[in-house]
């Protein structure tokens, strides 16, 4: 796995409801919708954190999910949060 | 003939085209708009009717859009005018969406295609329920409230026979402006929310048609509710932190619910008795 550190866009503006979260772009004005996982990730991204910091965190988190699958949905989340403006990744 | 209209900056200008002035007036009964003759200004939405058809032009569209029909020609033109509305109205939402009214407030139907939103609403003002609209909702004011715009409800031709006798006589007893492909209700004021009557929102419907066995209404989860009217949102003029604010305040609000339906034998009573302080089962 690559190890990017994450840093989330400033301004994204962000709205709970039960266990998923709506994202706002300030600039694109597109909105993201985040299921329960991908909010946990959001919540994690709240300081620059690395992937693999998160995705040890999720292990624990979600332990009734193959790590594979956690993995998997990471980095699949990652791309699209990146490729949509909302995060910023830093190589190590 | 210049028409001007309401809370639209900017006029509607007919081009050997004033037969579509009644036509305008029937589907839009209570919109106010003034008729004049035709002004030095530039117009902001133009028919012009030449070699048997209707060409309209409006900062929409990238090309003319051409219709044969004059109700067809109708039909599309009101796109273009809740756009010129909207426009507006930079603040405010505007839904994709039917809505009734029941003790005063909107309960609001936000889906897409085809599950038939134009039909159940034509349905439900058969049973004496009032409607808000069965196409389009701004959303006004800081609470925020549906606003209505007086648009007859409009069915897809042929009108269907699934719904009983009742249905089929009140239909034909309030046929307005048809054409092919569309036939427009001429409801009264009484029957159709007029325009700029403005409603709290009382709840979002989701609706599924299907062939239920029995019709129900059922609590829905609210994040479907929301993307749902998210989606519905096509006013470009807020921001998206706007809308997702708006939108999510009422959906934290209003209760949310799915509607099951089948026939509609039993919609009605379903929705009275969920949202009407008033009507016992």
């Amino acid at each position: 796995m690559r190890n990017d550190r994450l840093h989330r866009k400033e301004g994204v503006f962000v709205k709970h409801l039960n266990n998923q979260a709506f994202l706002a772009h300030p600039e694109t004005n597109a909105i993201f919708n985040l299921n329960e996982l991908g909010c946990a990730i959001w919540h994690v991204l709240e300081t620059p954190i690395y992937t693999e910091e998160i995705a040890d965190l999720l292990y624990i988190a979600f332990p009734d999910i193959p790590e594979e699958n956690i993995h998997s949905d990471l980095m699949s989340l990652i791309l699209q949060l990146e490729q949509n403006g909302l995060i910023s990744l830093s190589p190590t | 003939m210049d028409l001007s209209f309401q809370d639209i900056s900017g006029t509607l200008r007919l081009i050997d085209a004033d037969e579509l002035i009644p036509i305008i007036q029937k589907i839009l009964p209570t919109w106010p708009f003034t008729i004049g003759s035709i002004s030095s200004s530039e117009a902001l939405i133009t028919i012009k009717f030449s070699n048997g058809q209707y060409s309209r032009t409006s900062p929409w569209l990238e090309e003319p859009k051409i219709y044969y029909d004059p109700i067809n020609a109708v039909c599309d033109f009101l796109v273009d005018l809740v756009h010129a509305f909207n426009t507006n109205k930079p603040e405010d939402m505007c839904l994709h969406c039917a809505a009734i009214s029941i003790d005063g407030k909107a309960v609001v139907f936000p889906n897409g295609y085809n599950q038939g939103k134009s039909t159940l609403i034509a349905l439900l003002a058969s049973r004496g329920i009032r409607v808000v609209c069965d196409d389009v909702l701004p959303f006004t004011g800081s609470e925020p409230n549906g606003l209505s715009l007086g648009i007859q409800p409009r069915l897809r031709n042929p009108i269907p026979e699934t719904f009983g006798k009742e249905f089929n006589h009140f239909a034909n007893n309030h046929i307005g402006p048809a054409s092919d492909r569309f036939s427009y209700l001429n409801l009264s004021t009484t029957q159709l929310a007029s325009f700029g009557e403005q409603f709290p929102i009382a709840a979002i419907v989701l609706i599924q048609r299907g062939d239920f066995e029995e019709e129900t209404l059922l609590p829905a989860s609210k994040e479907e509710a929301l993307k749902n009217i998210i989606e519905r949102n096509f006013a470009n003029n807020p921001s998206a932190i706007n809308i997702l604010d708006t939108l999510h305040s009422i959906i934290e609000e209003a209760p949310c619910y799915q509607l099951n339906w089948s026939n509609g034998k039993s919609v009605g009573k379903l929705l009275l008795n969920t949202f009407s302080s008033n009507h016992k089962a």
